[in-house]
């Protein structure tokens, strides 16, 4: 794919613990293209932080990370060296954290925050270190564009004066000052309440056509997936189950997960008498099922499910299912 | 809540804690068993002498009436008199000589163990989980553990005695020569820094590694921020506050050490004055001296406060 931005293949992340590697994510294979969303939908403790954190280096040391290929616009992130990755965040790739109040430093002002980045920026283009010596009325004027009018005022304040809506929007101005190619946004409206979370959706939608970069976008919430994403990736116990345009997930989920997923989803939209949940629990990943990884949660879950984990399979239209019931690869 | 605002009750809270521990010292000081009396005149003392004796230091007034006269005193500069030096010493003239002496020695112990602990916590965080690590934090524990009389003697055998580096005993007050003063006071001063030293050391150490894995430090590094960078300004910068904190709340341990170093090293400063004054029941003497540590504990932790304050934004502002 020419116009893909990011493209992982086999990308595999284990944690050290005492001495052995713990693995949480196995055989990722995704590509997000330039100017869409792509959402990477999973319960808690699917991997899906890791994988967004995995993909930016910006995991703990004793983090192991293997891949085929991990490629950036052409830049492989896998063979870069520390400082030449460093290079390329602040600059090209970019992360949008999933709690604003602490992705602050909480002894500095808000215009510490953007005169540091500005100047980090600065080093990108010629334009950038433009910017970067006027970056006060600059910075003004980022603000406006993320929403906030006032922002001579809130750049004397410090974080902790600020409402996590406020410093969402800050975040994201602070993304705004790089203009990177890619994205990672891992839950960043969880904190925030109703009306502000679809605020800052429309303000991450505005952004990324604004910027026309790869947006790469780590959520549980099927709803936001639905109105954010051009395609989602359904990821359970640290494997992609299920990958392909929204809308068609959405009208024809392939994959047993994908369907209790939004089963449960859509349950507390219509009100239905009963929650709708999935039995059972997340596999331990340090003891993992042989053959499917949500074998043992399936109603379909037959012998050759447990025989040996399915492959991903094609199922046409830009989609693909790893499940049985969908042929064997 | 302004930084002004916040000034002006932490220095109210420290005049009203003045206030009532400077009776709390009169009182107990009071309740204490033996007449100052006895101590003076001896054992030959008639009922008359004592009596008299308690007419001219105000002993048979009622005890706030005591402590009334006793404040005044102390607010004009008068510290009142020793009942048991010779010479009935005014205080004050005592305290001008004795302060100095131990102000030197406890600033000199405690900067010498911020300066250790810096070096020692920052090269453990950084080298966290590797030999540089467990060494430095093994010595922290060695530093805690020490007993400071019996590491004093460890000091003046080794650098004292075998390898003549500096005096065994004494101190050159800093009027008559500072370098003599910073000479002759290193050993008490790193008797003093060791304990000091540990604590510290493994306080920062810890703070470090825990602000360490705090999100926004994450978020530097997304920013794409050079790892030394992060350091100075997210880690290193926010996790100096309860460095600081914990600094001042060891500042009354460094007053303990000091009546015990002094001991040993035979200097004349304020921990031995309190000690000698205690034995001879010269109350005022004792009083002047708890007063003087009681105003000094506060002082610092006022310091210590305000520089917390001005290091984190989220007390004040």
């Amino acid at each position: 794919m020419s116009d893909a931005t990011l493209t992982v293949r086999n990308l595999a992340t284990g944690f050290k613990m005492g001495g052995r590697v713990m693995n949480v994510v196995r055989e990722v294979n995704l590509e997000v293209r330039k100017g869409e969303v792509l959402g990477l939908i999973g319960e808690s403790g699917s991997g899906k932080t890791v994988t967004g954190m995995s993909i930016l280096r910006l995991l703990p040391d004793n983090a192991v990370t293997e891949a085929d290929t991990l490629d950036f616009l052409g830049t492989d992130l896998l063979s870069l060296s520390a400082e030449r990755f460093r290079e390329m965040r602040g600059t090209r790739l970019a992360m949008v954290f999933q709690d604003p109040v602490g992705a602050f430093n909480p002894s500095k002002k808000i215009s510490w925050h953007l005169k540091q980045v500005f100047e980090r920026a600065g080093t990108k283009s010629p334009e950038h270190a433009a910017r970067a010596k006027n970056w006060r009325q600059a910075s003004i004027k980022l603000l406006a564009d993320v929403g906030i009018p006032h922002g001579a005022n809130v750049m004397r304040q410090y974080p902790h004066q600020l409402s996590g809506g406020m410093l969402q929007r800050t975040l994201i101005a602070l993304v705004l000052v790089f203009e990177p190619d890619l994205i990672v946004a891992d839950e960043p409206t969880t904190n925030l309440d109703n009306i502000v979370e679809r605020q800052i959706l429309r303000l991450f939608r505005d952004l990324q056509k604004r910027l026309d970069c790869g947006f790469l976008y780590v959520t549980h919430d099927m709803t936001i997936a639905a109105m954010l994403c051009d395609r989602i990736a359904v990821m359970y116990a640290g494997s992609i189950v299920e990958i392909g345009p929204t809308k068609q997930i959405f009208s024809d989920p392939k994959h047993p997960y994908t369907q209790g997923l939004l089963a449960s989803a859509l349950a507390l939209d219509t009100k239905t008498e009963r929650l709708q949940e999935i039995p059972g629990e997340l596999p331990n990943p340090g003891n993992l099922p042989p053959g499917c990884l949500f074998e043992p949660r399936c109603k379909f879950a037959k012998a050759e499910c447990r025989a040996k984990p399915p492959a991903m399979t094609d199922v046409g239209g830009g989609r693909n299912v790893r499940c049985v019931l969908y042929g064997h690869g | 809540m302004g930084f002004l605002w916040y000034l002006t009750i932490r220095i109210g809270g420290a005049l009203a804690t003045v206030a009532v521990g400077s009776f709390l010292i009169f009182l107990i000081m009071k309740l204490a068993p033996g007449d100052p009396a006895l101590a003076v005149l001896g054992e030959s003392a008639t009922p008359e002498t004592i009596a008299a004796y308690h007419k001219e230091f105000g002993l048979d007034e009622p005890i706030l009436v005591q402590f009334g006269i006793w404040a005044k005193m102390v607010l004009q500069g008068d510290l009142g008199k020793s009942i048991a030096l010779a010479g009935k010493f005014p205080i004050k003239d005592l305290l001008a000589t004795r302060l100095p002496i131990t102000l030197f020695i406890g600033m000199y112990g405690l900067v010498i163990a911020v300066v250790i602990s810096l070096i020692a916590g920052t090269a453990a965080a950084l080298r966290h989980g590797k030999l540089t690590d467990t060494v430095a934090t093994s010595i922290a524990v060695l530093g805690i553990s020490m007993p400071d009389f019996w590491f004093s003697y460890v000091l003046i055998l080794a650098f004292a005695l075998s390898l003549d580096w500096f005096p065994s005993y004494g101190f050159t007050a800093p009027g008559e020569s500072w370098i003599g003063a910073f000479h002759s006071g290193f050993l008490p001063a790193l008797a003093i820094a060791a304990p000091m030293a540990g604590v510290f050391a493994r306080i920062l150490r810890a703070s470090l590694l825990e602000t360490a894995r705090r999100e926004y430090v994450t978020a530097a590094r997304s920013y794409g921020f050079a790892a030394p960078f992060v350091f100075v300004h997210y880690v290193f910068r926010n996790a100096v506050i309860p460095f600081v904190t914990v600094l001042g709340l060891q500042v009354r341990y460094l007053l303990g050490g000091v009546v015990i170093i002094e001991r040993v090293f035979g200097i004349s400063g304020m921990g031995s004055l309190m000690v000698d004054a205690a034995f001879a029941r010269d109350y005022p003497v004792v009083q002047a001296c708890a007063l003087t540590f009681l105003v000094g504990v506060l002082f610092v932790n006022l310091l210590v406060d305000i520089v917390c304050a001005l290091l984190d934004p989220r007390r004040t502002r």
